[in-house]
């Protein structure tokens, strides 16, 4: 009797520790595949990406608070490719921050800020209210479709917006996404690889910290533990964080003003940060996974810039022995 | 089992505590009476008000109808004298399997560790605030919903 208490105590207190982590963890991002390959290769002008894609290139020039606006003679200069490719990162942006930010409260939260430095918190208050103006702006035509019916983001709908044409490596992996029965399936997880490795290509052509992030969340929800490389396959919305700080170091703006800052700022209220590195450090990632976290970013860069990230996505062998 | 669950239930609500989580046949927690069931719990807890019933607040849902985070009701248990560096089996599980904690034994640094630096200060700010209410009986201001107004924190 005394071993069986003991026992359900310790799967108590082991139940009530992963629950609370959960819990503290907040937002998880859990995104199921949806769809079928029918419909993503269905490229209509109906689709709530593409519905998307109209209503935020429409808006987000004309953002200047949040986006430096370019002026024509300089858009006029970039090549057709750059131009579509820098649309695309503004849609994936525009409906990323937008999608989880639909319930705002305009009211600054004082509280959650209450225990920054006073020049920080007005720091804070002011990113705030400038990217609720934005998202005022620039949320509200967000088609519903893009949400699933548990209210949660659709990947392989993100994957599309940030895509350019059905050639785009974004493109062809939210089919593929949009394909799988299930996120840890290991018969398609091979597909998976080539073409993360394909978008990788792409992405490090002129690194984006919005895009890498995208990579790091298929890289944590894609597959079994490991088998997109180190690390994958945990659901922990801190991995993505690792690409994107990876984007930074390759020379992506993650200035005050970018993009996966505004998100951060919408959507976790890490707002006033000089730039993403402090606010992920300070916001997103458990002290206790700091160092390894950046030992983690320190090697992806390592990787990126020596081999261009050949064979970052490949299965960690396991230990001999281990079964 | 679970007839020994329902009469370990029964007793607890003749003998005037909260019971074990009520269900309706099928097993699911329809949220209202889950919400109405931890409210209680909650009550009961803060009128024991000893750091052990702090910590059952960090612990279970209970905490979750108030506004305080289950971290600032672990850091003012220990406040209250809760032994809270004392090892605690599970942060070995999670070093085995997460490779988290493992310098650690105590339940205080591990909870730390599990927190966002940002997340750790309004613990913090909350602990204090906590204590401050305990100390001059306001139950009422502890159990302020966790979606209330907003400032508590200064």
């Amino acid at each position: 009797m005394k071993r069986w208490l003991a026992g359900a105590m310790f799967a108590f207190g082991v139940l009530a520790a992963a629950g609370w982590l959960l819990l503290r963890q907040g937002r998880h991002e859990t995104w199921p595949a949806s769809g079928t390959a029918e419909a993503a290769a269905e490229a209509t002008s109906s689709s709530p990406a593409r519905q998307v894609a109209a209503a935020t290139s429409a808006s987000q020039p004309d953002d200047g608070a949040i986006a430096p606006r370019m002026s024509a003679e300089v858009r006029d200069a970039v090549p057709a490719g750059i131009r579509e490719r820098s649309a695309a990162r503004a849609r994936l942006s525009a409906a990323w921050a937008c999608l989880d930010a639909r319930d705002l409260d305009p009211g600054a939260p004082t509280e959650i800020w209450s225990t920054l430095t006073p020049e920080h918190q007005r720091r804070a208050e002011q990113d705030y209210a400038q990217v609720i103006a934005w998202a005022e702006q620039n949320c509200r035509d967000l088609p519903p479709e893009l949400l699933e019916k548990d209210g949660r983001l659709s990947l392989p709908d993100l994957l599309a917006l940030a895509s350019t044409a059905p050639d785009d490596p974004h493109w062809q992996l939210a089919a593929l996404v949009r394909e799988r029965k299930q996120t840890h399936d290991p018969a398609s997880v091979d597909g998976v690889r080539v073409a993360l490795e394909a978008l990788l290509r792409s992405a490090l052509v002129a690194p984006a910290a919005e895009e890498m992030q995208l990579i790091g969340a298929l890289v944590s929800t894609q597959g079994p533990p490991d088998a997109l490389g180190q690390g994958s396959g945990a659901h922990w919305d801190v991995r993505r964080m690792v690409w994107a700080l990876a984007a930074c170091d390759l020379g992506a703006d993650c200035g005050p003003r970018s993009p996966v800052l505004v998100q951060l700022c919408l959507q976790s209220l890490l707002c006033g940060y000089p730039n993403l590195e402090s606010a992920v450090i300070d916001g997103v990632w458990p002290q206790g996974m700091s160092a390894t976290l950046q030992e983690e970013r320190r090697r992806l860069v390592q990787r990126l810039r020596h081999t261009g990230g050949v064979g970052v996505f490949d299965p960690v062998q396991q230990p001999p022995g281990g079964g | 089992m679970l007839r020994a669950l329902k009469t370990l239930q029964a007793l607890a609500r003749e003998l005037g505590y909260p019971g074990i989580l009520p269900t309706d046949a099928s097993g699911w927690q329809r949220p209202e009476v889950r919400d109405e069931w931890a409210r209680s719990e909650a009550l009961a807890l803060l009128a024991d008000g000893t750091p052990e019933a702090l910590l059952g607040l960090s612990d279970s849902i209970a905490g979750n109808t108030t506004h305080y985070s289950a971290e600032a009701w672990l850091l003012a248990a220990c406040d209250l004298g809760y032994p809270c560096n004392m090892p605690v089996a599970y942060t070995r599980g999670w070093c085995v399997q997460y490779g988290m904690g493992c310098d650690t034994s105590g339940r205080l640094e591990f909870t730390r560790q599990l927190s966002t630096p940002r997340q750790w200060r309004h613990a913090q700010a909350q602990r204090d605030e906590i204590l401050a209410h305990l100390r001059n009986g306001r139950i009422d201001a502890l159990m302020r919903p966790a979606d209330g107004a907003p400032g508590g924190g200064g």
